[in-house]
């Protein structure tokens, strides 16, 4: 063998090595979509009917024509309702007056606690975009069920009760479709990128 | 000769008192102390408290929002003994209802949980935050607000009582901003 040829394969040696070494770091490393912790997006939503902070009937055609981002929780839980959602203020703060396109949901898993009142006035904590929304048992289970979140009651001492329940936020684009969510422990800069993106695609 | 031996007797005596009387107002110190400590009369400052061998630091809680009850607390306690020790109960006069708990995210749902202590092994540094073992407040009496404290007790199976004042961080914060 010449030195022309070692060079050439050399260079094809490096090259198997560049592409096996790429299709592994595609196979094992990079997510396709349902890792374990994420929420599965497909098929998610359904019809529901409910009533805002206000008293104002809300269903899902309000989601129509505009970005949404959903949260589903409950004002007596300690950490990650209130986390959560003081994150989704700060968010729409850094987003400026694109944020007013964005509707951000609080939809109660807690409705014989958090009725409206109560809510309007929990909410008061949060940016005033923020909409509640509340309702019957049944309308509750309803879009419980439709946004496939997990929410189980656990009681505690004297009569008092948490939920488990499904932490994370729901990203919906112009006709509702759920594109995206926001985890509890997502870095607040992937969280603004991702709302601004949504914004974005659905302008 | 015997004049001198008895003087210096004597020097022997008053030096043994005033040494005595040292030891007796180290003493009394001491005592006030560790009752001071103990019972948990004396709110204590922000920064570092030890009571025997555990160490208390970082403490923090949240603001409420209006109309809701509850919160959590949040502090480092470390062991530098040789014994474990244990985390038994908490309480604060701004709450009815205080308890220890467990919170744990598993595939993205968040699971809290009642505990019956928790464990300060020997020569450990155990963290309290929101994601993972932390006391809990319910039945709040008035709303925390940015700047309130929150005064806490702690109760250990072998060191006893501490005493402390949870400053009240904004809603959604992390934990104090690192010195």
């Amino acid at each position: 063998m010449n030195h022309g040829t070692l060079r050439a394969v050399r260079i094809a040696a490096w090259a198997a090595i560049l592409i096996i070494g790429a299709a592994v770091v595609w196979t094992f490393a990079v997510p396709h979509g349902d890792g374990p912790g994420e929420l599965v997006v497909a098929n998610i939503g359904g019809p529901f009917a409910l009533i805002d902070q206000n008293g104002t009937r809300v269903t899902e055609a309000a989601l129509q024509g505009h970005p949404s981002a959903l949260f589903l929780g409950y004002t007596f839980c300690p950490d990650i309702c209130p986390t959560t959602l003081a994150d989704l203020s700060v968010r729409l703060q850094e987003l400026g007056s694109g944020g007013d396109r964005l509707k951000v949901y609080f939809v109660t898993i807690d409705p014989a606690r958090d009725t409206a009142e109560v809510l309007g006035s929990y909410l008061r904590a949060f940016d005033p975009r923020i909409v509640g929304l509340t309702g019957g048992q049944a309308a509750i289970d309803q879009i419980v069920k439709a946004y496939r979140v997990y929410a189980q009651k656990v009681p505690g001492e004297g009569g008092a009760y948490t939920f488990d329940h499904t932490a994370g936020v729901y990203l919906l684009d112009e006709r509702a479709a759920v594109t995206g969510t926001i985890t509890y422990d997502e870095d607040a800069k992937t969280a603004l990128a991702k709302l601004q993106r949504l914004i974005g695609r659905s302008s | 000769m015997l004049q001198r031996s008895s003087l210096t007797a004597l020097a022997v005596v008053v030096r043994g008192v005033a040494l005595m009387s040292i030891w007796n107002r180290f003493r009394a110190i001491s005592v006030a102390l560790v009752v001071a400590l103990a019972g948990g009369n004396v709110p204590a400052p922000a920064h570092a408290i030890t009571v025997g061998t555990l160490t208390v630091t970082g403490p923090w809680t949240t603001a409420t929002p209006p109309g809701a009850p509850t919160t959590g607390g949040y502090v480092t306690i470390a062991n530098t003994g040789k014994e474990p020790d244990r985390l038994i109960a908490v309480s604060s006069p701004l709450a009815a209802i205080g308890m220890l708990h467990e919170m744990a995210m598993r595939n993205g749902i968040a699971s809290m949980r009642m505990v019956r202590a928790i464990d300060i092994p020997a020569g450990k540094t155990v963290t309290l935050a929101p994601t993972g073992l932390h006391v809990m407040f319910e039945a709040l009496k008035q709303p925390l607000k940015v700047g309130d404290t929150l005064p806490v007790t702690l109760t250990f199976e072998k060191a006893g009582r501490i005493d402390l004042v949870l400053p009240v961080l904004a809603i959604g914060a992390r934990g104090p901003a690192a010195p």
